[in-house]
C-alpha cells in the first residue's frame, strides 16, 4: 500500500527521514530532484554525530562507503564501475547523460564510461548531500589518482588512509609505492597492507599520524624508517630489523629521538635472539618486565617487593580487567589513558600444550607466555584471577585502583570491594555480546553493588525494558553508552554525581522540562555538567518558550557558554545548549573535579 | 478499558466493560475523559492512557478540564476518523502506564491506513507511536531501487513535478489576470 509521504507534515518527514539508513537515503535521493533537495536541507540542518564517509576504491570499483563512529562494518552507500562491467540481460539500467543507473544489494551502481570521473562525481554526490567530508580513504595500486584529488578537493585533512593489498597488481612498481608514502596524509590511522618488493627501500618521511599499522609487509622498513616516522603508536608486522637495530633505535630514544612515540610494536619475520639487549634492561621501564622478572626467581620477586615497599610507585594505577573470561591484571599511568596489561589468568582447558615455549608447571598453574606476557592456566579460573591480583598488588604494595568486567564477572565487584579498605576509583561495565547471564538480574546487582569514587562507565548492551529504581553514586564521572536508553527522569533526579554524560537517551523534552524545575528547585545539587545524546530528534520549542525558565540568549560562542541560562532558586546558574539530538548543561561557574 | 457507543457528542457514553488496572490502587479512583473523532462515537478513555497523547494531557492540565465536564463535551477530533481514533485509544489503552518498547507488536496492521494514522498521531503528539509508525514508514523501502521508492512513497518524477509546476504557475497567471480584470471591471 503506498504512503504518500511528501504530503506528511514537516516533523514526520523529518522523523522518517532520521530513521533511514545511509544507503536508504542516497538511493531515495534518486528518487526525484525534490527529494535529493529535501534530503540535502535536512543535513545541511543536522549535525551527522558519528558519520564517516569513506572512499573505497580497489579492484577497479570506486565506492563510497559511510560507518558509525566505532564501527567496522560500513555499508557501501553508491559504487561506481566501468560501463563495460554492465550486463544489460539481467536488468535495464536507468540511463542519463552521465551515467547509466543499475540496483545491486541494496545499493546503487553507477556506470561510467570514465570510471574516475565516477568515483569523483559519487563522492561529491554523497559529501553534498550529507554535508560532510570524506573521512576515510582506501586504495589499493589503481586508486592512487585519489590520494591528490582528495587532499585537494577537501580542506580537512584526512583522518585515516589505506593502501590494500591487491595480488592482481603483485608487484608494485616501486615508483608507485613511493608516490603514495610521501604523498597519504591522514591525521589519525595510516595502514600499509599492500605487498611491496622484496628489495624496495623508502628514504622519505612518514606522518605526523596518530597511528602507523604495516602489516603483513613489513621487510623493507629499516631503522632509519623507524626512526625517522613521526607516529605516536607503531605496529610493524613482518620486520627485518635486526636485534642491532633494535639497540640503535633504543638508544635514539632515550636521546630524545621519536619523542612522540608512545608505543611501538614489531613482529620479526625471523627468531631474533635479545639477550646482549637484556643487559640494558635495567634502564628501560616497562611495568610487564617486572612483573615478568619477578617471576624468574623468588630471589628476584624479593628484591623487587622490597625495592617497592620503600618506593611506592605511585604514578601507577593497577586495574583488574575480567572479560571475555580472561582475567587481566593491567598497569596504567596516571597521566595516560593506556593501561599495559602484565599478567593474565586463563582456564586451564584454553592452554596449547604445544605452544612454544612449553608451559612451566607449578601447584597453582601452569605458566605460559606469549606476546611478551605471563599467562598463567587454572583449574579455576575466578581463583586464578583473584591469585594474580593478590600477587601484582603484593609485588608492588599497591592497592586495586580500578575494575573492568563484563557481566559473566560480576563476582569481582563484592570480592574487590570486600579485599581491600580503599573505594575503587573507577569502574567500567564492559560490552560484551557473548554474555549469557540473566540480564537485568546481573546488571541491577551492578549498578545497586559497584561503587567508584571517581569513575562509573557503562558501556554494556541493556536490555529494551530495563529500568533501575536505585540510586548511583556518588561519584564524579557517569558515563552510559551507547545504551543509555534505560535512564529515566527519576534516575536522573537521584543519581549523585558531578558530571553526567548520557549517549542513546530517550528522555522526552517534557522530562528534560521537569529535571530543570527540579534543579531550580535545588535538586541534583552536586551535577556540574551534564550531556545528553539522544537517540531520536528532540524538538525543544516547548521548552525555549519557557521564558520564566529561559533568561537570556547569550552570544558568545566559547565552550562554557550556552544558547541559554537558568538561574537555581539560590542563584546559582547554569548554561544550556541543545540541538535535535543533544542536550548540554553546564553550571557556572565551570568547575574541573581532577 | 474503553468502551465506544454510536451517537452524537451530546450523547451519554457507556460505562467501561472492565475494571480499570489500576483499581489495585483502591485509594485513587482513576479518572477518565471522553473523545470522538469525524464519526461522533464516544470513547472513553482513562487519565492514564491519555497521558501518552502531549495534546490532550496539556488539554487537561492547562484548561482544567475536569471529569464532569468532559463527560458532558467530549473532545472533539473532527479531523480524525472513527476507525483511526479507535485504533489509536486501542494503542494508548495497551500501553497504559508501561514502558514502551523499541518494537511494536500492537502497533495497528492495516498499512492502508498508516497515512491516516501517522496524520493523527502526529496531531494528538503521541511521540512513541509516532515513532514506531514512522519506522514503518522506513522499512517499507529497504532494499528498494528508486524507482520501487518512487512508486511506494508516491514520490513524482522530476517530469511530473515539472508539469505541475507549470500547471501551478499558468493557474497562478490566470487568477491574477481574472482579478485585475475584475478590478478593471470594478473601477468602471
Amino acid at each position: 500500500m503506498p504512503f504518500p509521504i511528501l504530503r506528511t507534515p514537516f516533523v514526520v518527514l523529518t522523523e522518517i527521514i532520521s530513521l533511514l539508513e545511509p544507503e536508504e537515503i542516497v538511493t531515495a535521493s534518486f528518487c526525484s530532484k525534490n527529494v535529493h533537495r529535501l534530503l540535502k536541507g535536512h543535513y545541511q540542518q543536522r549535525e551527522l554525530l558519528g558519520w564517516r564517509i569513506y572512499l573505497n576504491d580497489c579492484d577497479s570499483c570506486g565506492q563510497v562507503t559511510i560507518g558509525l563512529e566505532g564501527e567496522i562494518n560500513w555499508k557501501a552507500v553508491l559504487s561506481v564501475l566501468q560501463i563495460s562491467e554492465l550486463d544489460e540481460s539481467k536488468a535495464k539500467p536507468i540511463e542519463t547523460n552521465e551515467y547509466k543507473r543499475g540496483f545491486s544489494l541494496g545499493s546503487l551502481d553507477l556506470y561510467f564510461e570514465d570510471r574516475v570521473m565516477g568515483t569523483k562525481w559519487i563522492v561529491d554526490y554523497v559529501t553534498d548531500l550529507f554535508n560532510l567530508n570524506v573521512y576515510g580513504l582506501i586504495i589499493d595500486t589503481n586508486g592512487i589518482w585519489a590520494i591528490d584529488w582528495i587532499n585537494n578537493r577537501q580542506e580537512n585533512m584526512l583522518e585515516c588512509f589505506k593502501f590494500d593489498k591487491n595480488p592482481k597488481y603483485y608487484p608494485n612498481a616501486e615508483k608507485d609505492l613511493d608516490y603514495v608514502l610521501r604523498n597519504a596524509r591522514a591525521s589519525d590511522f595510516i595502514v600499509i597492507e599492500d605487498i611491496f618488493p622484496v628489495n624496495y627501500r623508502f628514504s622519505g618521511i612518514l606522518g605526523p599520524v596518530n597511528h602507523l599499522l604495516i602489516s603483513p609487509n613489513g621487510h623493507w622498513v629499516t631503522l632509519d624508517n623507524l626512526m625517522n616516522f613521526d607516529c605516536i603508536k607503531i605496529v610493524i608486522n613482518g620486520s627485518r630489523i635486526s636485534v642491532t637495530d633494535v639497540d640503535s633505535f633504543l638508544r635514539h630514544w632515550r636521546a630524545g629521538g621519536s619523542h612522540r612515540m608512545t608505543y611501538l610494536k614489531v613482529n620479526f619475520e625471523t627468531h631474533r635472539n635479545f639477550e646482549n639487549l637484556e643487559e640494558q634492561w635495567e634502564m628501560i621501564e616497562a611495568d610487564d618486565l617486572r612483573v615478568t622478572t619477578s617471576f624468574c626467581s623468588e630471589k628476584a620477586k624479593r628484591l623487587l617487593k622490597g625495592h617497592y615497599q620503600q618506593r611506592k610507585p605511585l604514578e601507577w594505577n593497577i586495574y583488574l580487567k575480567d572479560c571475555d573470561s580472561r582475567g587481566r591484571v593491567c598497569i596504567g599511568k596516571k597521566d595516560g589513558r593506556t593501561r599495559s596489561p602484565v599478567l593474565s589468568a586463563i582456564h586451564i582447558s584454553e592452554l596449547d600444550e604445544s605452544s612454544e615455549p612449553e608451559p612451566i608447571e607449578t601447584n597453582e598453574y601452569k605458566r605460559g607466555f606469549s606476546s611478551g606476557l605471563i599467562d598463567l592456566y587454572f583449574e579455576d579460573r575466578v581463583m586464578g584471577t583473584q591469585w594474580i591480583v593478590n600477587y601484582v598488588t603484593d609485588l608492588f604494595s599497591l592497592n586495586v585502583y580500578g575494575l573492568a568486567i563484563d557481566r559473566n564477572s560480576t563476582w569481582a565487584i563484592g570480592w574487590l570491594n570486600d579485599r581491600q579498605e580503599k573505594m575503587l576509583e573507577s569502574f567500567e561495565l564492559l560490552k560484551n555480546p557473548k554474555c549469557n547471564s540473566n540480564s537485568d538480574e546481573a546488571l541491577n546487582y551492578v549498578l545497586r553493588n559497584a561503587r567508584a569514587s571517581d569513575y562509573i562507565v557503562l558501556e554494556d548492551m541493556v536490555p529494551v525494558h530495563f529500568q533501575f529504581d536505585g540510586i548511583l553514586g556518588p561519584v564524579n564521572h557517569l558515563l552510559i553508552k551507547p545504551n543509555g536508553h534505560w535512564l529515566t527522569l527519576d534516575n536522573l533526579m537521584n543519581f549523585d554525581f558531578v558530571k553526567i554524560k548520557v549517549r542513546g537517551s530517550r528522555i522526552s523534552v517534557t522530562d528534560l522540562h521537569s529535571f530543570l524545575r527540579h534543579w531550580r528547585a535545588g535538586g541534583s545539587h552536586r551535577m556540574a555538567f551534564l550531556r545528553l545524546q539522544f537517540e531520536t530528534d528532540r524538538n525543544f520549542e516547548r521548552l525555549e518558550e519557557e521564558l520564566e525558565i529561559i533568561e537570556d540568549r547569550l552570544r558568545n560562542g566559547d565552550e562554557w557558554n550556552g544558547d541559554y541560562s537558568i538561574t537555581r532558586n539560590d542563584g546559582v546558574k547554569a548554561v544550556i545548549r541543545f540541538g535535535t539530538r543533544y542536550f548540554i548543561m553546564n553550571v557556572l561557574p565551570p568547575r574541573e573535579i581532577i | 478499558m474503553s468502551s465506544t457507543e454510536q451517537g452524537t457528542s451530546s450523547a451519554a457514553p457507556a460505562e467501561p466493560t472492565t475494571a480499570p488496572e489500576s483499581a489495585a490502587a483502591p485509594e485513587v479512583p482513576e479518572s477518565f475523559y471522553y473523545v470522538h473523532g469525524k464519526d461522533k462515537v464516544v470513547h472513553k478513555v482513562s487519565a492514564g492512557a491519555l497521558q501518552h497523547s502531549a495534546l490532550i494531557h496539556g488539554m487537561i492540565s492547562n484548561l482544567g478540564y475536569t471529569e464532569e465536564q468532559a463527560k458532558a463535551n467530549p473532545f472533539p477530533f473532527e479531523n480524525i476518523d472513527g476507525d483511526i481514533l479507535q485504533m489509536v485509544v486501542d494503542w494508548c489503552n495497551q500501553h497504559k502506564g508501561k514502558p514502551t518498547p523499541p518494537e511494536d507488536t500492537n502497533l495497528p496492521k492495516q498499512k492502508e491506513k498508516l497515512f491516516d494514522l501517522v496524520l493523527a498521531v502526529n496531531y494528538l503528539e503521541i511521540k512513541e507511536l509516532l515513532t514506531y509508525c514512522c519506522k514503518q514508514v522506513a522499512m517499507m523501502v529497504k532494499g528498494k531501487s528508486p524507482e520501487e521508492i518512487r512508486e511506494i512513497w508516491m514520490i513524482p518524477t522530476d517530469a511530473e513535478d515539472e508539469a505541475a509546476e507549470k500547471e501551478a504557475k499558468k493557474r497562478a497567471g490566470k487568477e491574477a489576470a481574472g482579478e485585475t480584470a475584475a478590478a478593471a471591471g470594478d473601477a468602471k
